[in-house]
């Protein structure tokens, strides 16, 4: 290994000097006439100074931007070039220089900025030649709410962007899907089909990102478009552009927020005197006549949603400062917050800072460097914890008994004799478990102009990560059961390394051919290396439980067996070629070509290469004179179709290779001694040497329309993708020998499957885009609505036709169930018809009374036996779909699906003077959610605390009355056949609740008032006086609405993999916030 | 002075774009902490890690000593129910016990099948490995290839004849099974046999006696061989005489006298094995104090302290190593089948904390009165069930006291739901041995796959098959002289003649909810008679057993496996 990095690193040094060298050479050769200009841009509405106008010289990156007064100096390489002036919100100008060294220009509102610049990766277009499918997300918009994590803020911002916070835990993970479900494939555990994210031209991961930071955000959709990224981009391509440094006076904004944060939404559970009444009605159908909770009704309460959950403050602090001369400009920002967690005593902290300076060394030559570093600490359970019923202090918050006391008269946590669940306080006050990551990358890069329209521009990037989480284990004891103590003291640690680099050259150039064809070409190669370690290690007996013994050396007893130690590590390496062409025809017929040649080490020597072409053409018919003349109306409008393949090499690295290595499960105690095993070693992975890329192609047919001036826009899009050769495990039958349960567990983190190319998915769906914007008097506004439909299909799943997953306590088999021809993550489970009546009571054959009227079979001996043979009048009658006269697994069929069809999401911005309001609406629709917390709250043994909705309301096909051992009346509960819920059934003889059934299915759908805010912009006047820019103070909501059927705690549910998402067992919910918040500048 | 620029950086740009800066070879990473298969086995340890490792499956969490021993093994007869917390508990485990499985109750059966193939695969790689050794390092002794060659023949076997156990005929697997026949058909039972006892002979000729293996008391042993062949050639020998014409059996022999022979070479072997407590000899182990003083043999070789005894033949070597679910080489047995909760002298309950499976019925415990109506033709007078020794070994009752551990008082048991009112005891384990740690499925009681016991059965049933009543008789006394030394009520008296059904009754007792009877009385045929019509109390008074003569004899090859199989692996005619 270290052979290979020494060579790689020679080899790109000697290439790197090699070429710096060529190039000082040339600076002596270089020749031309430049010019420098200077003016002023004024808006034409009101001639009033536009700060912040870009002006670029055509065909180059050289540019600057006005200052305050509308104020611009630029040197152009020659006097006959056009100067681009661009501008949010303004129709493009290009003016020619033609020898002028003073050029004011007034620039006319545009309201629907169609000819901004957009980033497409290795490069930039206007947005009204873009021929395939690009969504932008303006800046500002991604920064009204406050998010500790990029992703975040992209939620219900574009049309084909599916965004969901896993866990509503502060700094939880995001799921990021753009246009449906790209693979099911997990790499180490990990679900894959996330879109990459290309921050400033350099693959980096978005934690690095503030939003505050961010210039502008492009998604890449369509494979035509993201093409340019091949191998990796087949889940989208999320690129990300950061502030620069403006010359001119030094600008600096500070912004501070502080916002509260709630529950939204609690589970409806039985208090302490209804659960006693409700354990009473289960024992006096059990024939007792002593009760546990003879006196329910004098129970004390216990609210343990109270007692874990707390009002948190969050804060937020963002600095940023920008200026620079005319040569050097730099941006410096610095973001900082602090979550509280609305469960107790979690916590989540971050910091950002970002460095970004430019240097015009000469007019042929720019350079400059992005550095950015972050570092978060999060302190709470893992997401996997909050989202499993055994571990979760939510689930045990709501399941417990509520008559118990938190805690005991001594002091300590208190036990339940009754129910089977402890309170949460224990789990709550234990946790001393914190993740702290560090990530810092720098970037550096030249760009070199040699001759006009002629740009070579080399970046070479390195980046770093550092995870370093703890666990800490004191000691304690509340009883003798497994988790009531622990004797020893002791310390996890884990910690984390990668590193990369990666090195782009790339050479652009623009020409007109024959007056009316525009002609780009663009061509580069990348190269990029990576390597992970991990350690992590336990060590018991620490000297003492203080937080400066939680290391390694601290230990009592040096000689224990039980210090493990484990670690693993892996690199990988690719390199690409990518090339591009773009060709417009009289600016009205539009035509691109993308295209990647990938190599990568992931795969074996014959199979390191994938080609990954694409195309899209565009026709702009509102050019065309029989519609301009026509169509008044029409301000805007274009046709547009993409053709393109992307990649997929989401495999562990290696896994070409048949590896062979030591595993505890390998081992064997020959001795009989638990102190002397031998070692085992044998080969963990089936290989598959013929493993390749995977493909995905995409196609999209859009037309992008604008109307009455551009007021209102409207794109529509059409899409379909699907892969070829999906990556996926392959089960194999079980006689090759390379099974393993559970490959985190029993395979030394190594899935042994074969990695095959077999799978596919398909995922097909529609967007639109509506915007809408006017002025009403002084009232400015405007509307945003983005709506898509997506549909997925596992077309074909190969061998493993049928991939059943996910599972909850109490429920017998798997909840999910991925089938070749159906959707991914389909429900499973019973259906119920109806509850079962006393009109369905017949006679049998022996003389009993039972359900008769519901399917049989006839044994050979001529009995009869019933499909639920058990049931009574308040049980479910489950659906015999197979109609063979038994209740069976058979039976099963798809009885929901976690993904929403569609999705929304709706901006609103109104302006009047010096007040501004926005909203921003978000929903998902179609989509059913697997609330397996209602096991809990209607099981019926009594274990856990019941839902206050089954307490009140069951079956009770007779009057029920509970007398003690005296014949005194305890408590009567009258008769009830009216009502939906089962009858309580402490035998349990019909398994209601048992089985997964579209009982705990219900409808995911909502819509969220995401965001609501009220800002007031101090007046100019006012502010001049105490040197202020701007001073705006705001105040505002994080949903503070939700408009759901659904019952549980949080319609957001994780959606991560896609194979188990969408079960609810009550997971931390997302919280609602207020939000008071200032912003500064200076 | 513009052309100049054309001629230096185009030509240099050019250059840098067409030679990148990487070539394919770079690409060709190694792996980080890992061998490959290429480079691994170049010497006498690594080739032992595999041999090692081949054995490491037969701890694969739940398969061998759960899923095996308990839920296919011993449930489905007539002396055990299911148990556990209630009917709902371990759905596919009940369905075992009511002969209820469908081809949905696939998971222990799955788990079986693809650990089996799985040990399988990793003795082929040792084998593959051993064969080609002196090849690649001409210092590997001769010794070493041949002792672990036949170590890992036996191993070969003995996971194909479990296979046929439970599943009856099934693909072999003898050499690494290439990506060409994972699509293998199942072979019939005798050709399956016939490749193992192959195995086992060639085993034979290379093994160490069990004396000679030293401090390595988990290795295969030359007598271990010996035993399993023994129990083949019944097993066999059964199919023959029991399925004429039966399809599924086709091939098979009458081979009693080889049985017997090789049962015999394992029981005259007696420097290397003997009966625990033969002579009354008395032990000491965690449950000494229960029963104030040192405790008999039978008791005692069913405790943690009679692993690897004078009896054993071979075991699973359980440790508890606090190494957690998945990664453990200890046995999850104990907890399954210890009792839930327990009272203490003065009445109140606590939690034991095991999970009450595998729970005796009144079959067997009428089996220890030689009182079970449907067993004629026996040699014994009806008695008192507790007269025999075994019984308290075998079968616990309420009110009987258990050990928590040695911080703990003996307490009595008590039931929670328990549908037989009985616990089975011989897998028991104290308190703190596999619960005060937390580390539940870590019992570091070790399997016993084969006992000398056992072995003395087959010789007497192989003995009255061959219509040999004096060796029948020595066997089986032998059987019952230990068992009657291990008490103090002079029960079981020595027969006096030894019928077939004598050796029946006598397994029955002497293994009981040990993985013999369900497999025992499928071979003999006398599955629908002992089984059809039974009924299993947790299901209710009116619950009868429905065993079907031509599907039961075996389980279903999981309907996952004959799917992955592409049509290769057909389930007999009745399960498909």
């Amino acid at each position: 290994m270290k052979q290979f990095n020494r060579k790689w690193l020679s080899h790109l040094l000697m290439k790197g000097i090699f070429a710096l060298l060529i190039f000082t050479f040339c600076n002596f050769a270089l020749w031309s006439q430049e010019i420098t200009v200077t003016g002023t841009v004024i808006a034409a509405l009101d001639n009033a100074p536009l700060q912040g106008v870009n002006i670029i010289v055509k065909g180059t990156l050289t540019g600057t931007v006005t200052d305050l007064n509308g104020k611009y100096e630029i040197t152009a390489p020659s006097a006959d070039a056009v100067l681009v002036f661009s501008y949010l919100g303004y129709l493009l100008e290009e003016i020619d220089i033609a020898n002028r060294t003073q050029i004011d220009i007034s620039m006319i509102e545009h309201l629907e900025a169609l000819d901004e610049i957009v980033v497409i990766g290795y490069g930039v277009q206007r947005k009204s030649d873009l021929t395939g499918s690009v969504a932008s997300v303006s800046a500002e918009e991604l920064q009204k709410i406050p998010y500790s994590r990029f992703e975040n803020a992209l939620q219900g911002k574009a049309a084909g962007v599916h965004v969901t916070q896993n866990t509503g835990a502060p700094g939880s993970n995001v799921t990021v899907r753009v246009r449906g479900i790209s693979t099911i494939t997990t790499v180490d555990g990990i679900p894959q089909g996330e879109p990459i994210w290309i921050v400033d031209g350099i693959e980096t991961s978005p934690d690095l990102v503030n939003v505050n930071d961010v210039e502008s955000v492009e998604i890449l959709k369509d494979a035509s478009a993201a093409a340019i990224y091949g191998a990796n981009a087949g889940s989208g391509v999320v690129l990300i552009t950061t502030k620069k440094g403006k010359s001119g006076k030094p600008e600096a904004s500070i912004k501070y927020e502080r916002s509260i944060q709630t529950i939204p939404n609690r589970v409806d559970i039985a208090t302490a005197s209804e659960m006693g009444r409700m354990y009473t009605e289960m024992e006096a159908i059990q024939g007792r006549d002593e009760f546990t909770f003879h006196n329910y009704n004098s129970l004390t309460n216990y609210d343990y949603q109270d007692l874990i959950f707390r009002n948190a403050i969050v804060d937020n602090l963002d600095f940023n400062v920008s200026g620079g001369s005319e040569r050097l400009t730099a941006y410096l920002g610095l973001g900082y917050v602090n979550q509280d967690g609305i469960l107790e005593n979690t916590n989540y902290k971050k910091l950002n800072i970002r460095l970004n300076s430019d240097y015009k060394a000469a007019d042929w030559l720019k350079i400059g460097e992005t550095m950015a570093f972050t570092k978060s600490n999060n302190f709470g359970f893992e997401q996997w914890q909050y989202m499993n019923e055994y571990e979760s202090p939510i689930t045990n918050a709501i399941s417990v008994l509520p008559y118990i006391p938190p805690y005991a008269a001594d002091g300590n946590w208190n036990r339940d004799s009754v129910g089977e669940a402890n309170p949460p306080m224990s789990r709550i006050e234990l946790l001393n478990k914190e993740f702290k990551e560090h990530e810092g990358r720098g970037t550096f890069y030249v760009i070199i102009e040699p001759l006009k329209n002629l740009t070579f521009e080399s970046r070479i990037s390195g980046g770093v990560e550092f995870k370093d989480d703890y666990q800490f284990y004191p000691t304690y004891n509340f009883g003798p059961a497994a988790g009531e103590f622990n004797n020893i003291p002791k310390i996890f640690r884990r910690m984390e390394q990668n590193f990369d680099y990666n090195w782009e050259n790339i050479i652009s150039y623009n020409t007109v051919l024959l007056d009316n064809i525009n002609l780009g070409v663009m061509g580069g190669y990348g190269v990029g290396q990576s390597k992970y370690q991990q350690m992590s290690g336990t060590r018991q007996y620490l000297i003492s439980e203080a937080p400066e013994q939680w290391y390694f050396d601290s230990s009592s007893d040096d000689t224990t067996l039980t210090q493990l130690v484990d670690g693993r590590g892996s690199e990988s390496a690719s390199y690409a070629y990518v090339g591009r062409i773009n060709i417009d025809y009289k600016g009205k017929y539009l035509f691109q070509s993308n295209f990647r040649r990938d190599y990568s080490s992931k795969f074996g020597p014959n199979n390191r290469v994938g080609n990954f072409p694409s195309f899209s053409v565009g026709w702009k018919f509102s050019e065309e004179e029989f519609i301009r003349n026509n169509l008044n109306f029409l301000s805007f409008g274009k046709l547009r179709y993409g053709w393109g393949k992307t990649g997929n090499s989401a495999i562990r690295d290696y896994a070409y290779y048949a590896t062979v290595s030591y595993q505890t499960h390998f081992s064997y105690s020959f001795l009989n001694s638990s102190s002397s095993s031998s070692s085992g070693a044998a080969p963990d992975v089936l290989a598959n040497k013929g493993v390749h890329w995977e493909d995905i192609v995409s196609q999209n047919y859009g037309a992008d329309l604008a109307f009455l001036g551009n007021k209102l826009s409207l794109t529509v899009e059409r899409f379909e993708r699907s892969n070829k050769g999906m990556l996926v495990p392959t089960t194999i039958p079980g006689y090759a020998g390379w099974t393993v349960r559970d490959p985190s567990q029993e395979s030394g983190n190594v899935d042994p499957r074969p990695i095959d190319n077999i799978g596919k998915i398909t995922n097909k769906g529609w967007e639109l885009t509506v915007g809408w914007k006017d002025s009403f008097g002084k009232l400015k506004y405007s509307v945003d609505i983005n709506y898509t439909y997506v549909k997925n299909m596992a077309t074909d799943l190969g061998p493993d036709s049928v991939r059943n997953t996910g599972g909850a306590r109490g429920l017998a088999g798997y909840i999910c169930r991925t089938e070749t021809g159906e959707e991914v993550g389909n429900f499973y489970g019973f259906q119920i018809e109806r509850m079962f009546q006393e009109s369905d009571l017949g006679v049998n054959e022996d003389g009993d009374t039972v359900i008769t009227n519901q399917p049989y079979t006839v044994r050979p001996n001529g009995d009869f036996v019933y499909a639920q043979r058990d049931a009574q009048p308040g049980d479910f009658k489950f659906i015999d779909t197979d109609n063979n006269g038994r209740i069976a697994n058979d039976d099963k069929v798809v009885i929901g699906n976690p993904f929403p069809n569609h999705l929304l999401g709706v901006s609103m911005n109104f302006e009047y003077g010096m007040f501004d309001l926005s909203m921003f609406w978000q929903g998902v629709f179609g989509n059913e959610i697997f609330n397996a917390t209602k096991y809990y709250l209607y099981n019926n043994n009594g274990g856990f605390n019941w839902s206050a909705d089954y307490v009140n309301d069951h079956y009770r096909g007779k009057e029920i009355v509970a007398r003690d051992v005296d014949g005194n009346v305890i408590a009567t509960f009258p008769e009830n056949k009216d009502s939906e819920n089962p009858r309580l059934d402490p035998e349990n003889d019909n398994d209601n609740f048992g089985r997964i059934s579209d009982f705990y299915i219900e409808d995911g759908s909502y819509l969220r008032l995401k965001n609501i805010q009220l800002g007031i912009s101090l007046p100019q006047t006012w502010l001049r006086k105490v040197a202020l820019n701007d001073l705006r103070i705001y105040v505002g909501a994080v949903n503070l609405l939700t408009f759901t059927k659904y019952s549980g705690m949080d319609p957001e549910i994780y959606q991560e993999d896609p194979l188990t998402a969408g079960i609810d067992k009550a997971s931390y919910p997302q919280p609602r916030s207020f939000i008071i918040g200032t912003r500064i500048k200076l | 002075m513009k052309y100049l620029n054309h001629i230096f950086i185009l030509p240099a740009l050019t250059v840098i774009l067409i030679t990148g800066c990487m070539e394919e070879e770079d690409l060709d990473l190694k792996p980080t902490a890992r061998g490959t298969t290429e480079t691994f086995y170049e010497s006498e340890e690594t080739i032992d890690a595999t041999v090692t490792a081949a054995y490491g499956e037969l701890c694969a969490r739940e398969v061998f000593d759960k899923d095996y021993y308990l839920v296919v093994g011993s449930i489905p007869a007539d002396d055990v129910e299911c148990g556990g917390e209630n009917i709902s508990d371990y759905p596919n485990a009940q369905h075992y016990d009511q002969l209820t499985h469908t081809l949905s109750d696939e998971t222990p059966l799955l788990e079986i099948y693809r650990y089996c193939y799985k040990g399988l695969r990793l003795c082929n790689t040792a084998l593959e490995r051993l064969a080609t050794a002196k090849d690649l390092n001409p210092d590997i002794s001769d010794n070493f290839i041949s002792r672990r060659t036949g170590e890992m023949k036996f191993l070969s076997a003995w996971y194909h004849f479990t296979l046929v156990q439970v599943f009856g005929g099934v693909p072999i697997a003898d050499e690494p099974v290439q990506p060409a026949d994972f699509f293998s058909g199942r072979k019939s039972i005798k050709e399956v046999f016939s490749s193992a006892e192959q195995n086992l002979k060639d085993a034979i000729g290379v093994l160490p006696e069990k004396k000679n293996l030293g401090a390595q008391v988990g290795r295969a042993t030359k007598g271990a061989a010996q035993a399993l062949l023994s129990r083949l050639l019944i097993y066999e020998s059964s199919y023959a005489k029991n399925y004429p014409g039966d399809k599924r059996f086709g091939g098979c022999q009458e081979r009693w006298q080889e049985a017997l022979d090789y049962a015999e070479a394992v029981i005259n072997s007696t420097d290397n094995y003997s009966l625990v407590g033969y002579n009354g000899e008395r032990y000491s182990s965690w449950r000494t104090g229960l029963y104030g003083g040192d405790i008999d043999g039978y008791r005692w070789l069913f405790t943690v302290n009679g692993d690897n005894s004078s009896e054993s033949i071979f075991e699973i070597q359980s440790v508890n190593d606090l190494l957690g679910w998945g990664s453990t080489r200890g046995n999850i047995m104990s907890v399954y089948q210890s009792v839930r909760e327990y009272k203490t002298r003065d009445g109140e309950s606590g939690d034991y904390g095991g999970w009450s499976f595998n729970c005796p019925t009144e079959h067997l415990i009428s089996a220890f009165a030689n009182s079970d109506p449907r067993e004629t033709n026996l040699h014994s007078q009806p008695c008192n069930e507790t007269d025999d020794p075994r019984f308290a070994t075998t079968v616990g009752r309420e009110g009987d006291s258990i050990l928590l551990g040695e911080d703990y008082e003996f307490v009595l048991m008590g039931f929670d739901n328990l549908p037989t009112g009985t616990i089975g005891r011989k897998f028991e384990c104290g308190w703190d041995e596999f619960w005060g740690n937390g580390d539940i499925w870590a019992g570091p009681y070790n399997v016993r796959l084969i006992r000398l016991a056992e072995i003395y059965l087959i010789a007497a049933e192989a003995a009255v098959m061959v219509n040999n009543q004096s060796k029948a008789l020595t066997y089986i006394n032998a059987i019952r002289t230990r068992a009657r030394n291990c008490g103090t009520t002079g029960y079981p008296e020595d027969l006096t003649a030894v019928s077939f059904e004598d050796v029946v009754h006598e397994r029955r007792l002497e293994l009981a909810c040990e993985p013999h009877r369900y497999f025992d009385l499928v071979r003999w045929g006398l599955a629908e008679a002992f089984l059809d019509g039974v009924n299993v109390a947790a299901m209710g008074p009116d619950f009868r057993i429905d065993f079907e003569p031509g599907k039961h004899e075996f389980f279903p090859i999981p309907l996952t496996e004959v799917q992955l199989s592409k049509g290769a692996l057909v389930n007999y005619e009745p399960w498909q």
